[in-house]
């Protein structure tokens, strides 16, 4: 509250600024859902309208922007600035860094929790996991984890907290109350990302090296699912699972397949694949437009974002970013 | 009796507690991993850039342990790290008996016949020691050793020269000029590299040993262009010169302007430390934390090592090799190794597959297998020997 407060009135003013001068310009701007993606080699985020599908601007950011997320009005937005060893927070309307977060050595990725003022992040080469709060800018603890902590989730209902780790396999599982470690899951080689079901019951994962996506039972840490995907013409070692989102409007998840430049969509009602689509090269991250009508994946090795029609299920473009685009989320209307 | 010759050295990883006899929780599993070495300095003067770190390898191994045991915390499973150094017992018999005494989770970093001996003596045993090969790139001992007991995650020449050999070709410099060295493993290199030429029929269409006899650091224009003269251009030179001798003197020295590959210019390796991708940096950093210099293929070939035993033990909750050797050859063994695939072992003859990185002394050049190169099983085993080439 007390940060969203601080930028109102600067906001407003820029505003009146931008409308006064270059009236036309501001209008086509938010006229269209923007989305954000953080290039990882060219320590900048590349704007991207989602009518026109154009990058609109680059905003020049810290050292190897990784994790992106915006805070809950979407004012504001904090992006992991890894070699910078800092999160940076970003004032959406001025595109100008306003401040930033102790956040431990080498942020990768972050997660807001609910109640807007607690945000965690996983300090990729300290095997730690810190937890900040955002108005003090304060580290509130740092719990130790396994080794490269990677994908970090909180639950909806912002009782759980977990961090996946890279080299150690493991899925761990904090009570956010205590900020305690209470349990600690084997899945398969290389965990990436995890996303808790809206309900709060299932937890996705997804092992890289493994290839597979595990769903754990939330309530007793019991898995529940394990899938597999194959392709056809593509090696199976190749099918390497990264980013999962799950739809809300449908019983639909996606789930980034790595190398293999594919990116699967599965039946949550019977968790098998219906389909697997084409995209860029070396897929990682995903993210939804406002309705979900949009899916966006961030290629790694191709510099560009897939625009997925979530509706026809086909990739209908893709839009040139910057070097190796890493994280993403959507700036809705 | 502990009637001990041998120079050993014990280095422990964070469990003080432990060793000095506090409180241990009982169903904490102790892993004691021991690196059993032999090396010896080199005879002959070397340029101080290629100096190999006098803990090249133990760097490596020491990582893994420190990286597995943060796993391990999770699991009340602790790695300890021994050393057991022979560099002393060099060309006098080694009682293998008194040196290990109980069965083992080995890394042996020994010159090859030192090894192929404690083969001989491991393949006798009841309870065999479980031994994984650090650095010695022998194609004999990956074609003639298939005890169950036996890992490499070093590759052997064979998956080097292939490496090279799939570059060279899709390239199309398949017209070779090739210089030789004198050591013996210059000579398996060389043999290997053959092997190589053979299978991708690669033409070599010149042979010259190097004669070391003058001092290339005053002559070398002159000595290396007359060396490197011949009536017909070449496509490429290629260097097998393993310790590093006269091969670095050859790239822009040529007679005619080209490429100079093998183990000098483009070298085909497991590691080097302009490697980023696969989360590589990642493991790079905390390497260059710990022992303040940068990773190579040494070091990287024995983190492996420690990181294959972390993942069985993790898997099979056990420390016996009886128990670790199947899991490690079988299906459901798995390892992330920031080579952007699952690393698996051929269960033939317990060499590690690996993609083979190519490198000039500033980055990476490219990365083998190369595409197009297929194999029914997995393209990795393009690289190296294939089950019909081992133990016939």
């Amino acid at each position: 509250m007390r940060s969203s407060m601080f930028f109102w009135p600067n906001t407003k003013r820029l505003t009146l600024t931008i409308v006064l001068a270059t009236g036309f310009v501001f209008t086509t701007s938010a006229a269209a859902e923007l989305a954000y993606i953080t290039n990882e080699k060219d320590n900048s985020i590349s704007v991207v309208e989602l009518d026109t599908f154009t990058v609109i601007k680059e905003i020049p950011v810290g050292e190897r922007p990784r994790g992106f997320i915006f805070n809950h009005d979407q004012s504001l937005a904090y992006i992991c600035a890894s070699d910078s060893d800092r999160i940076q927070i970003l004032d959406v309307a001025t595109d100008k860094i306003v401040g930033e977060l102790p956040s431990g050595e080498d942020p990768e990725t972050i997660a807001l929790h609910p109640n807007g003022t607690t945000i965690y992040t996983a300090n990729e080469d300290d095997a730690l996991l810190t937890v900040i709060d955002i108005p003090t800018a304060q580290v509130i603890s740092q719990i130790d984890v396994g080794v490269e902590p990677e994908g970090l989730a909180v639950s909806p209902d912002g009782t759980k907290l977990v961090v996946t780790s890279e080299t150690t396999n493991m899925v761990h599982w904090i009570d956010t109350a205590t900020n305690t470690n209470y349990a600690n899951s084997l899945v398969g080689a290389r965990p990436r990302s995890a996303v808790f079901t809206q309900d709060n019951q299932q937890l996705w994962v997804s092992s890289e090296i493994g290839g597979q996506v595990t769903v754990f039972n939330v309530a007793d840490q019991s898995v529940k699912y394990e899938m597999t995907f194959a392709i056809k013409g593509i090696h199976k070692d190749r099918v390497q699972p990264v980013g999962i989102v799950l739809m809300k409007s449908k019983p639909l998840a996606f789930v980034a397949l790595g190398p293999s430049n594919h990116v699967a969509v599965i039946d949550t009602n019977t968790m098998q694949v219906l389909e697997y689509l084409l995209v860029g090269r070396r897929v990682w991250q995903l993210a939804f437009n406002q309705d979900e009508s949009l899916l966006l994946t961030t290629n790694g090795i191709s510099g560009d974002i897939s625009i997925i029609d979530t509706d026809k299920l086909k990739t209908i473009k893709s839009v040139k970013v910057g070097r190796y685009p890493w994280g993403i989320s959507v700036k809705y209307l | 009796m502990f009637n001990f010759r041998y120079r050993m050295r014990y280095i422990l990883f964070g469990f003080v507690a432990a060793c000095l006899g506090f409180d241990v929780i009982a169903s904490q599993l102790s892993i004691p991993i021991t690196y059993l070495s032999n090396r010896v300095e080199p005879s002959y003067a070397i340029n101080d850039l290629l100096v190999r770190p006098a803990n090249a390898g133990i760097a490596g191994a020491e990582l893994g342990i420190a990286d597995s045991n943060t796993t391990g915390k999770f699991l009340d499973q602790r790695f300890v790290f021994l050393r057991i150094d022979l560099a002393e017992q060099k060309g006098s018999k080694i009682n293998w008996s008194e040196v290990l005494p109980m069965p083992t989770l080995l890394l042996v970093d020994l010159d090859t016949e030192t090894l192929f001996e404690l083969l001989a003596y491991n393949s006798e045993l009841v309870a065999p020691h479980l031994i994984i090969n650090v650095s010695a790139r022998s194609n004999a001992l990956r074609q003639t050793i298939c005890s169950e007991y036996v890992f490499h995650t070093t590759p052997s020449y064979a998956q080097i020269t292939d490496a090279l050999g799939q570059w060279l070709l899709m390239k199309r410099l398949d017209n070779i000029f090739l210089i030789d060295g004198d050591t013996s493993q210059d000579a398996q290199w060389l043999e290997s590299f053959k092997r190589t030429a053979k299978r991708y029929k690669l033409t070599i269409s010149t042979e010259k040993k190097w004669s070391f006899n003058s001092d290339l650091r005053r002559t070398v224009g002159q000595e290396i262009p007359l060396f490197t003269q011949t009536a017909r251009p070449y496509d490429v030179v290629v260097v097998a010169d393993t310790h590093q001798r006269f091969g670095q003197y050859i790239p822009f020295n040529t007679y005619y302007p080209r490429p100079v590959v093998g183990s000098a210019g483009l070298v085909a390796n497991t590691w080097h430390p302009s490697i980023e991708q696969w989360g590589a940096k990642q493991l790079q950093h905390r390497f260059m934390t710990l022992h303040d210099r940068y990773m190579q293929h040494h070091d990287y070939d024995s983190y492996v090592a420690i990181r294959a035993i972390a993942y069985a033990v993790q898997q099979t909750a056990s420390i016996d090799p009886s128990v670790l050797s199947p899991f490690l050859r079988g299906d459901k063994f798995q390892l992330a190794a920031y080579k952007g695939r699952k690393l698996t072992f051929r269960n033939y003859n317990g060499q590690l597959r690996m993609p083979i990185e190519l490198t000039h002394p500033l980055g990476l050049v490219s990365r083998s297998p190369q595409a197009g190169f297929m194999h029914p099983l997995s393209e990795l085993d393009t690289l190296g020997f294939d089950k019909s080439e081992v133990c016939q």
